[in-house]
């Protein structure tokens, strides 16, 4: 419904012609210049903190939670003067998988620098050894790198089974003067892509190029970190930064909390399915069983993604040891459930101060503590909340803190399960046909 | 509608640049017209918004800060002129419904369906969504609302629209 929805209300406003008026036509633009250059707006209130947070000191010791993922990422290849370096660039080029990240280009294709554009950016280029790897490369092969990055700290969903609503999308823009290449942006296009069908990922990239006359004087604007939430909020609105940002860490490590309460549970209904399944063949071959094989795949991400032991669904089902300590922690998880289900109602309501007290939080960092999911990042987090207690200044650097913990965190997480489950068939390029045909992308 | 492109295109603009301005109101104008629509319900009054509303990106197009989102300072610029139009009927005690549309006003199934069964705050989502192509993170960056709340209120307002056209379809 919602495709359909949308499709005809897009068809409904493309019908309209709404031309521009005389007035607004012959209305002149009030350019920025000297006179008129805006003066940022700035609050002289001295940072204070809300009383409930206060209030919560001790509860606030206790509280866990991670950064969101989002998808979307960014490169820029550019042929402009670097006032650093005096670099040539030569166009922009944008990948938007979830962390957006800027790549300047020199005259010769190679990456001359790299800018993180957003939060995942910033977590995405973190390590400096990977950063320093994709400087001087060229083009294609930096936009390998990246995705490859992206993919290994969990931004590109690798069970997607590239249906019309669950696929994976990369978008790659160029912007760039009249030199802009229509072939280069294909060739890299075709690099992307062919990388995940090789790992048996779907993913679609799309791709467009924008040549700008000015883009000599919008390159200063792409080529910068532009001003994070994080340091608008607390420049700006630092009354709120405390609240605004726990609730958002607090329901990114709720939501994988429970994922990872989620995965378990189904690993255990399948156990239980399997068991009862007195004809399947499953002792014999795992391959037998559609059970089983769903099994397989929950007990590897479950391994990769959580250093649990017991990886394998032969390894699971033959090794007494593994399977004791499964059911030992399944006392554990079941243990949860009434939580578990009551956690899960107030994430789709969302978090708010007003359905997210004490006793709910207490919940949640129970929770959260039995399933043994983000020790670091707990302890991270309270250093945050305490330095929120002391001053606006405290908090900005222990936010930092806390997102890079959780792009180690990621890294350290998704690496392994990406090398396990991308060793899997690749896709041919006949199913990569279909796929887009699935998606509505073939032209 | 792309961010890079709007952001290009308003730093573009804030420089003077007229065909810019040109690309950049063709670009967003059908966003803008929807946005719009959903606060005053009315096609002529949505029409001078729109108009109103890149009058005054010319006028202030210096105030534009280049490295933010010009999609939510010109959605801004739109809602701050709706707001204006409502306290003005209010006090004029005049509704939509009274005003006279031309006579040649094109009429909308698919948008007044959205602007007449959904909230204010699912319409502003749903159009920014679906209209403007933000994804749900940036709604509620620029909301101040919890991601949670932002894909629970879309949740709902889809399945409000869902449920109208089923029901539609009984009838």
């Amino acid at each position: 419904m919602k495709d359909d929805f949308f499709k005809k209300l897009d068809q409904e406003l493309n019908a309209l012609e709404l031309p521009m008026s005389e007035k607004l036509k012959n209305t002149p633009i009030q350019a920025r210049s000297e006179e008129n250059e805006a003066q940022p707006v700035r609050s002289n209130r001295q940072p204070t903190f809300p009383a409930w947070l206060k209030a919560h000191r001790v509860w606030v010791t206790a509280a866990a939670c991670s950064l969101a993922v989002v998808f979307i990422g960014g490169i820029t290849l550019s042929s402009l003067p670097n006032p650093e370096n005096q670099t040539e660039y030569s166009s922009y080029l944008y990948l938007d998988i979830n962390p957006s990240v800027a790549v300047l280009l020199d005259g010769n294709g190679k990456v001359a620098k790299l800018v993180s554009r957003n939060e995942d950016g910033d977590r995405l280029l973190k390590d400096s050894t990977f950063k320093n790897e994709v400087l001087g490369a060229d083009a294609s092969v930096a936009v390998k790198q990246l995705a490859d990055r992206a993919a290994k700290m969990g931004y590109i969903d690798l069970l997607s089974d590239g249906s019309n609503g669950d696929f994976n999308e990369i978008r790659l823009s160029l912007f760039g003067n009249s030199t802009v290449s229509k072939e280069r942006l294909t060739e890299l296009q075709s690099v992307v892509t062919d990388y995940f069908c090789e790992r048996g990922v779907f993913v679609y990239v799309d791709v467009s190029q924008t040549v700008l006359e000015d883009f000599k004087e919008n390159i200063e604007a792409f080529s910068v970190r532009p001003e994070s939430y994080l340091d608008y909020t607390v420049t700006q609105e630092s009354e709120s930064i405390s609240e605004t940002f726990f609730f958002e860490y607090a329901e990114d490590l709720l939501k994988e909390t429970l994922e990872k309460y989620d995965l378990y549970t189904q690993i255990s209904t399948l156990e239980t399915q399997i068991e009862a399944d007195t004809g399947s063949s499953y002792w014999l071959s795992s391959t037998e069983s559609e059970d089983a094989k769903t099994m397989t795949v929950a007990l590897e991400k479950f391994y990769h993604l959580y250093d649990e032991d017991f990886k394998k669904a032969d390894n699971f089902i033959d090794n007494l040891a593994i399977k004791q300590n499964f059911f030992l922690l399944e006392s554990v998880y079941h243990s949860q459930a009434e939580i578990a289900e009551e956690l899960r109602l107030l994430l789709q309501n969302g978090l708010t101060r007003e359905n997210f007290t004490l006793s709910e939080f207490a919940k949640f960092s129970l929770f959260s503590t039995v399933l043994g999911y983000g020790e670091d990042l707990f302890s991270s987090l309270s250093t945050l909340f305490n330095a929120i207690e002391e001053n606006a200044s405290n908090a900005h650097v222990a936010i930092k803190e806390y997102g890079d913990a959780y792009a180690d965190d990621l890294y350290a997480r998704h690496e392994k399960y990406f090398n396990a489950i991308s060793q899997n068939n690749g896709i041919d390029s006949n199913a990569y046909q279909e796929f887009l045909d699935r998606i509505g992308k073939n032209n | 509608m792309e961010k890079k492109t709007l952001d290009a295109l308003t730093i573009a603009v804030s420089q003077g640049d007229e065909s810019a301005f040109e690309t950049l109101y063709e670009k967003t104008k059908r966003g803008v017209f929807a946005f719009a629509y959903s606060y005053l319900r009315n096609y002529a009054d949505a029409e001078d918004a729109l108009q109103e509303t890149f009058i005054t990106i010319k006028q202030k197009a210096y105030l534009y800060k280049p490295q933010t989102d010009a999609r939510a300072w010109i959605l801004q610029i739109t809602k701050n002129l709706c707001l204006d139009e409502l306290r003005k009927r209010k006090r004029r005690q005049e509704s939509a419904i009274e005003r006279e549309e031309p006579c040649v006003a094109p009429t909308f199934s698919y948008l007044d369906e959205l602007t007449n069964i959904l909230s204010e705050k699912e319409k502003e989502i749903v159009i920014l969504h679906a209209v403007w192509d933000y994804k749900h993170r940036e709604i509620a960056k620029m909301k101040d609302l919890p991601l949670g709340t932002v894909t629970w209120i879309y949740n709902t307002a889809l399945k409000k629209l869902r449920e109208a056209r089923e029901k539609e379809k009984e009838d």
